[in-house]
């Protein structure tokens, strides 16, 4: 029996004549951080879009749980289990924060369908929707609009959202973008928290946030894997060093 | 400035009453217009399901207010010939409206899924463009369908039967149609308040989110406009039988035109802001086109105004927390 979650084999993507990723080939652990480090256009993003279905791959599979996921679409790759956050938080500007995730938790549970059942009397759905709100602490905006949180608040938003799917992985995309200090140590927290769930695919350009985080490291440059590794490989390998690191790490 | 409940309870006593007053001052007339603002409303809060919280505009639902129409037009015109309706179908027709009823709500929606499938795989102004086309394709036949009056139109004579209940009398009339509008705004404002409501506005402010979460917005937009073409379908029922008369131009583009203002009018978004649009939209063809034939030139005056100063329509500048 594997530990395997998600196995990416030989994924392939090129934009006219840019390949944005090239055979790419990669393993996510349960109950590990696995960090995707790499120069911007390494095609990190691209790869997170291929992974979650937004993308159509040229060659190559995507495997969940050791079943092929490659050519379902996004909202199929999401209901077996693969839950996201965005570059950018794209999260419903116009829906108070407990809608986010009543929302979330409605996709989660398949009742879209429901016509009847008024969801502001739902008081299950509620108290669910406010459990995962107390996890990133915003029980407390619960009631106002998405768009009037700060910049952090939305971010937590996003992760709440990805964290209420109770996924089988989770993939974050820069969540800590932008975010001041205490921020970045509750969202840190919260991984670590959360990885023993689901393991966490995670892209950050935080190197400090990234090695005190991952369990494994992969480093992308011009498309193509080229290293991966234990943080401490990683941070000893020298094309790494050479394409990315530096020598300060 | 009152709260929007309020405000909606004030428009359906303002409705309820209007036919009694009218009758009371002997304005049978009135009942007559009114039944048609209650009408309009009801195709107006069809639209306005997908246009206002699904973010779908079509620019198409003639197509759907017009076979309502022909279908209440050609089994009454049949019913009243005793003529059997098709060589191949042994079927009178028929004079009963809730069977009438019936078979229009089951084929707008049957003719809406075919619309929306084909056209909710576009989006901004192909989607429009797409809408219109397909309402375009049915004027134009039913233009070139001479069996049932072609440019000309059909008459009906006299209205359909529904039990107990004379329909030829304006105030009966009257009530069946806003009973009608009752339901839908009863029936919607469950669903808005639904899972499927939660997740079809949001599906109008970002689709990406819903895919993410595993929902496909595909699925919901199509529902959704099998409900929307379905009540407006069932309005133009109602229509054919208000004026015993159906015509190609239910199906043109001015008449998608007509509804869509009725909704910008009164107020996005908002359950009875097509009725407020009805309501002024009425008075201000009554009014303005008594002294002006080009009245819809004032027309035009307003909605931009309304659009710059305005943008959440009539409706906001009566409430207290108007969303802009």
């Amino acid at each position: 029996m594997t530990d395997t979650i998600l196995k990416i084999d030989n994924l392939s993507k090129g934009f006219h004549a840019v390949r944005a990723c090239e055979n790419i080939s990669l393993e996510i652990n349960k109950n590990e951080v696995h960090a995707l480090i790499g120069p911007n256009g390494a095609g990190k993003s691209t790869l997170i879009k291929l992974i979650t279905g937004f993308l159509e791959q040229e060659y190559g599979k995507i495997f969940l749980d050791n079943k092929e996921i490659s050519y379902l679409t996004p909202e199929e790759r999401a209901q077996k289990g693969i839950a996201r956050s965005f570059q950018v938080s794209s999260i419903i500007n116009n829906f108070s924060v407990v809608q986010n995730i009543k929302l979330a938790l409605i996709g989660k549970n398949k009742n879209y369908l429901d016509f009847l059942t008024n969801i502001n009397l739902n008081k299950k759905l509620l108290k669910e929707a406010f459990y995962y709100l107390e996890e990133v602490g915003l029980n407390k905006k619960a009631n106002e609009l998405a768009s009037s949180l700060s910049h952090g608040e939305k971010r937590k938003l996003e992760i709440c959202i990805a964290i209420s799917m109770a996924p089988k992985i989770f993939l974050f995309d820069e969540p800590m973008a932008g975010l001041d200090g205490e921020s970045s140590e509750l969202i840190l927290q919260l991984f670590k928290k959360i990885k023993k769930r689901a393991p966490i695919l995670l892209i950050e350009h935080d190197m400090d946030t990234v090695f005190s985080l991952a369990d494994r490291v992969s480093v992308l440059d011009y498309g193509k894997v080229i290293a991966t590794g234990t943080v401490s490989e990683i941070k000893k390998n020298n094309t790494v060093k050479k394409v990315y690191l530096g020598t300060e790490h | 400035m009152i709260k929007e409940e309020k405000l909606n309870l004030i428009i359906l006593l303002v409705l309820f009453v209007i036919p009694f007053l009218a009758y009371l001052f002997n304005e049978p007339y009135l009942t007559t217009l009114t039944t048609k603002i209650v009408i309009l409303s009801i195709a107006g809060i069809g639209l306005n399901f997908i246009l206002g919280y699904g973010g779908l505009v079509s620019f198409g639902h003639a197509a759907f207010f017009g076979i309502g129409g022909y279908v209440t037009g050609i089994l009454a015109s049949h019913a009243q010939n005793s003529e059997q309706m098709f060589f191949f179908l042994q079927f009178d027709g028929s004079n009963q409206i809730l069977f009438i009823w019936l078979i229009s709500i089951i084929i707008c929606s049957f003719i809406a899924l075919l619309i929306g499938y084909f056209s909710l795989r576009t989006s901004g102004v192909y989607f429009i463009m797409i809408t219109l086309a397909f309402a375009q394709m049915l004027y134009y036949f039913s233009i070139s369908w001479p069996a049932y009056g072609g440019e000309d139109g059909l008459s009906i004579y006299v209205r359909n039967v529904f039990p107990f209940f004379n329909t030829m009398n304006p105030i009966n009339f009257y009530f069946i149609c806003f009973t009608w509008l009752l339901i839908f705004l009863t029936i919607l404002k469950i669903i808005l308040n639904s899972s499927f409501g939660l997740v079809l506005k949001a599906c109008k402010e970002n689709e990406e989110r819903v895919k993410s979460i595993g929902i496909n917005p595909f699925k919901i937009k199509l529902i959704s406009f099998v409900f929307s073409g379905a009540i407006t379908g069932l309005a133009g029922s109602l229509y054919t039988d208000l004026n015993r008369f159906v015509s190609p131009s239910v199906l043109s583009w001015q008449m998608s035109g007509e509804i869509m203002v009725l909704v910008i009018l009164g107020g996005v978004a908002r359950l009875y802001g097509p009725i407020l649009g009805a309501v002024f939209y009425i008075i201000l063809e009554q009014t303005l086109g008594g002294i002006s034939e080009n009245w819809q030139f004032w027309l035009g005056l307003i909605i931009i105004l309304e659009v710059l100063y305005a943008r959440a329509g009539i409706m906001s500048l009566f409430l207290k927390d108007s969303k802009s």
